[in-house]
Parts: structure tokens; C-alpha cells; sequence
């Protein structure tokens, strides 16, 4: 019942990103056969190179429909893991903001139970989110490239997204643990996920700092990298997860030694 | 059977004791008034009681049961009623009915019919949509809807309009009368008066008394109400406590010797007089008087 329950009460808030998100999608893979292999000449007129570095397109090859692809990349990974922050932030912290976990705590079920029901609302909304965009994106090349390409990449940029966006989902989690007010918990969420993707766009830029890169999770997983060498790196995706699971399970501890105050 | 077993338990936020070692115990079947002015510690107890807050010190048991360890197992026989009802402001009464009724896993058709009836509560209405009384009415049946062994209410009447405070009482004496307990806070103190069997007092965490309601209120004194032409001077007269005096009227408890009284009374100019047994609110108002124990009944 309560599964049922934030379902529903979720159901918003999918709809709108998921529909922002495949917009961007289907945007891109249609204009991508009209620019062809112009658009490298129109962005080397426009951007300098420190800013193609700094914005993940430097690398990119534009000749083919995945490398273009990949231009916008990072854009859906900034909004995807602004909607998860957002989503697994609230998702618990929301029942004592709005004070209504006296309620639903004094009813017979215990408080972890609750979370992980709650907690895997937003991993299946983040999940078919996901799905979604990559059934669109198979089906979007399927109708306007008529070139050959490789599915792999594609595939790889859609788990970096999922990946990706439960990391920083996980982390606004455990801040939301944290603090009590909505409005704090809110701005903590997006705004970590915004300094995060600035963080990246300054080490992109500056060589010195590129040991930096670890604490960015839009550091690793890029676009370029994905498009050109149709692979991931393990030890990323190893820390994500590491990082996933450990913001969850304290998020949940702290969460269930709560006071309920009203 | 002893269904509410409290000890010595104590709880604090940062250098305020909310609850002072508190000890109480209540019988299975009885109806316990916890009484006391706002902060001294009613709601954090029953909070504590809920598995809400936990407790720095001491040992809670409720239907011989502990409330961390046995959460799930005890919340499934007890009711609470909060002090502020805030439930799913987007849920229909009957969808909240539903929900409760799904986590108790008891069929409850019957139990919510009855209730609606005796509450007059609309299942039509989102919660958001109701007054702050028929939200309270909402919370009571949601508290009630699996029949539970233990009922806790905080501030019960609070809200509800006099009709549907009667019904609610009723409905609880109902209850009793099944064996169950009942456990609850109140400002309302002629309705703890008339409906408890026992009661504990409660000041600054501590509870300074525990008695029955009879008791309570027999306490030697009689409450004295003059209204008078000119001043009247109590100094002589013996027995005389918590005097207050406005304009013309002069109020006091008295439990001295009620020739000497009437000998006073011939003295002075009457417009009215008025003496009556103390009522609990009297008592209960003079205890807290000030912050000082006017009465010397403890």
C-alpha cells in the first residue's frame, strides 16, 4: 500500500523529467543529420578550445551520429541527477517535514521497512526513466540516421546516466538525514549537483587540478570518452556504487534513530 | 495485568529534562488521566511510549512488551490519537481508512462503519480539505479501526466540538468496558474529572502526584467565592489558601473551621456568597499557581 501510495505521489514528477529529458533526446538525434560534419567547423568559430575542453566537445567526433550524440551527453546527466536529488532527498525527509511520520510510524511496520519501500520507488522511477531514454534514443537513430552506427556507446551513455544520477540521488539522501527544513534539503540537493558538474567544468579547464577529477562524479563518466572508446571505467563505476550503497545504508541509520518531533 | 509499565525514565534536550524519572504504571481495563501544563512533559512521554523518541534513561513496557524490540508486534494493539493530526492532505478519508487498515492487516469494514457513524466523518473529503475538528475525528477512527488493547491519546478533545467530545468519550468508556486501556493527556480537566479512574500530575518531567480523581479533588478544602460591598480582611481567619481578589470579589480555598468563617461573614457587607466542593480544574489550577504548590495537599 505504501509502495502503491509513492508511486502515485512520484508519478509527477517522473512524467515532467522524463519528458524534458527524451525532448532533449529526440532534439538532438533529429538535428544531427542536417549539421553533418559542419557542426566541428561551427564549433571551432564559436567556442575556443579551453571551453570545448571545459564542456566535454573537444573530443568529440562529429562525423559520426554517436559522437554527436554525445554533445549532449552531460546535459541530460546535469538534469537527470537534478530530478534524482530531488526525488531520494525528499522521498523520507518529506514524511517529517510535512510532519506526517507520526502518523505513519505509529503504524505496524518498522521504520527501515518504510525507507527501503520508499528508497526503491526512486531507484524505479530513476530506473524507467532510464529505459525510457534509451528506447527513445534506439528508436530516434532508427528514424532520422540512416548512417551505420554503434549501439554500445549509447547503451554505455544511458547506464552512465543511471549510474550516475543514484550516486548523487544516494548522497542527497544521506544530506536530507541531515537537516529538517525543506527548503534546505532542496537547495543542498540541487546545488551539490550543480557545484559538482562546475567542479568538473574547472578541471576540465585546468590541468593542475585533473587529480581532482575523482570527487566529480560528472568526471567520470563523459560523453567523448563514452562515444569514442565504447567503454566505461569499472573503477568508477565500482566507487559510484561503493558511495550508492554507503549514503544509503547511513541515511537509513540515521533516519531510524530520528526523534519524531512535531 | 499491569498494560503500561513506566520506570524511572528519563529523557533531555541538551540541559532540559523533558521527562524527570518517571515511573507510572496503569492496569489493564483502567483509564489514566496524565495531567499537567503545557511543557511538563505529557506529549514527550507518550512520544516515548510510541517508539517516537527514545528515552536517555529508564525502561518502557506496554502490553508487557518493549516498544523498540517488539515495535511491530505491539503497534498492531495500540491506537494513537496525536496532539496535531497531520495526515496525507491529499488522501480521501476512505483511502486513508484503507491505508491504515492494510498495515494492521485486520479486516476493519464493520469497526470504520461504527466509527463514521458515531464521529459523522465524510469519506468523500481529502484530508486537506477538512477542519482542524475533523481531522482530529479522522485520527481518533484511524487510532481505533483495529480494535487495539492500548489506546494513547494526546490532547483527545482538542478541536472537537462539545456533541462529538461526548461521543468521543462514550465511545471510550465502550472500549473500557472490553478490557481495554486507556491512556491519555488532556488541558480539559472537567473531562478528566468525569471520565478517569486515576491520574498523575505532571510538572517539569516530573510527576508530583498520582491518585485517583475522588481523591484528588477531596482534599480538605472547600472553595469560597465572596463578592462584597468593602475589603475583606482574611489575615485572621486560619486555613486559607491561594486568595485572589478582583474588584469586589474575593476567591479563596478554604479547610479551616467554618464557625470562624461565618463569623467573618457577619462582619462585612454581602452581596453574594458561594461555597463548593473544589472541582479538579480548581485543584489542578492552584497546584500550578505561579509555578509554586499553593496547596499544601502533596
Amino acid at each position: 500500500m505504501l509502495f502503491k501510495r509513492e508511486l502515485r505521489r512520484n508519478v509527477k514528477s517522473f512524467i515532467v523529467s522524463c519528458l524534458i529529458c527524451s525532448l532533449m533526446v529526440v532534439y538532438v538525434i533529429s538535428i544531427a543529420p542536417s549539421f553533418g560534419e559542419d557542426i566541428q567547423q561551427i564549433i571551432d568559430l564559436k567556442f575556443p578550445k579551453p571551453l570545448q575542453k571545459a564542456f566535454g566537445i573537444s573530443e568529440l567526433d562529429f562525423s559520426n551520429p554517436v559522437g554527436f550524440f554525445g554533445l549532449m551527453f552531460s546535459y541530460i546527466y546535469l538534469f537527470f541527477s537534478i530530478y534524482t536529488a530531488g526525488v531520494f532527498s525528499s522521498i523520507v525527509s518529506k514524511e517529517f517535514t510535512e510532519k506526517t511520520a507520526e502518523y505513519l510510524f505509529s503504524l505496524p511496520a518498522n521504520r527501515i521497512q518504510i525507507m527501503i519501500s520508499k528508497l526503491l520507488v526512486a531507484i524505479i522511477y530513476a530506473l524507467l526513466t532510464i529505459i525510457i531514454l534509451y528506447g527513445l534514443t534506439i528508436f530516434s537513430f532508427t528514424l532520422f540516421i540512416n548512417d551505420s552506427y554503434n549501439q554500445t556507446p549509447l547503451f554505455l551513455m544511458a547506464l552512465s546516466w543511471l549510474i550516475g544520477g543514484i550516486t548523487f540521488g544516494s548522497i542527497a539522501f544521506l544530506v536530507s538525514s541531515f537537516f529538517s527544513k525543506p527548503r534546505t534539503i532542496s537547495a543542498i540537493s540541487a546545488g551539490m549537483v550543480m557545484v559538482m558538474y562546475m567542479f568538473q567544468v574547472i578541471i576540465s579547464m585546468n590541468k593542475k587540478l585533473e587529480n581532482l577529477k575523482y570527487i566529480s562524479p560528472f568526471d567520470w563518466f563523459k560523453g567523448s570518452d563514452i562515444a569514442n572508446s565504447g567503454t566505461i571505467s569499472s573503477t568508477y563505476i565500482l566507487i559510484a556504487i561503493t558511495i550508492s550503497i554507503s549514503c544509503l545504508i547511513v541515511g537509513i541509520i540515521r533516519f531510524n534513530k530520528k526523534d519524531v518531533l512535531v | 495485568m499491569i498494560n503500561i509499565k513506566i520506570e524511572n525514565v528519563t529523557k533531555s534536550y541538551g540541559k532540559i529534562k523533558a521527562v524527570d524519572n518517571l515511573t507510572i504504571s496503569v492496569e489493564e481495563g483502567e483509564i489514566y488521566g496524565f495531567i499537567g501544563p503545557n511543557g511538563a512533559g505529557k506529549s514527550t512521554t507518550i512520544r516515548m511510549m510510541m517508539n517516537f523518541i527514545k528515552a536517555d534513561q529508564g525502561n518502557i513496557t506496554l502490553l508487557g512488551l518493549h516498544p523498540q524490540k517488539n515495535e511491530i508486534q505491539l503497534k498492531k494493539q495500540i491506537g494513537y490519537v496525536p496532539a496535531d493530526t497531520f495526515m496525507y492532505s491529499d488522501m480521501k478519508v476512505n483511502d486513508l481508512f484503507k491505508f491504515s487498515e492494510n498495515f494492521h492487516q485486520v479486516p476493519a469494514k464493520e469497526k470504520i462503519n461504527q466509527l463514521v457513524e458515531i464521529l459523522d466523518i465524510d469519506l468523500n473529503k481529502r484530508f486537506e480539505q477538512l477542519s482542524f475538528g475533523n481531522r482530529k475525528k479522522v485520527s481518533i477512527a484511524c487510532a481505533m479501526l483495529h480494535s487495539p488493547k492500548l489506546i494513547l491519546l494526546d490532547e483527545p478533545s482538542n478541536g472537537l466540538d462539545p456533541v462529538i467530545r461526548i461521543k468521543l468519550y462514550e465511545l471510550l468508556k465502550e472500549e473500557q468496558k472490553k478490557g481495554v486501556t486507556i491512556f491519555f493527556s488532556s488541558h480539559v480537566l472537567s473531562e478528566v474529572q468525569k471520565f478517569c479512574s486515576r491520574i498523575g500530575l505532571l510538572k517539569n518531567g516530573k510527576l508530583i502526584k498520582e491518585t485517583t480523581v475522588a481523591d484528588f479533588t477531596n482534599i480538605g478544602y472547600r472553595q469560597v467565592h465572596i463578592e462584597s460591598k468593602e475589603e475583606i480582611n482574611l489575615a485572621a481567619l486560619k486555613g486559607v489558601a491561594a486568595i485572589h481578589k478582583q474588584g469586589n470579589s474575593t476567591h479563596f480555598m478554604y479547610s479551616g473551621n467554618p464557625n470562624e468563617l461565618i463569623r467573618l461573614l457577619n462582619t462585612i457587607d454581602i452581596i453574594s456568597f458561594n461555597i463548593e466542593e473544589p472541582d479538579l480544574e480548581n485543584v489542578f489550577m492552584h497546584y500550578f499557581e505561579e509555578g509554586k504548590e499553593v496547596l499544601n495537599v502533596i
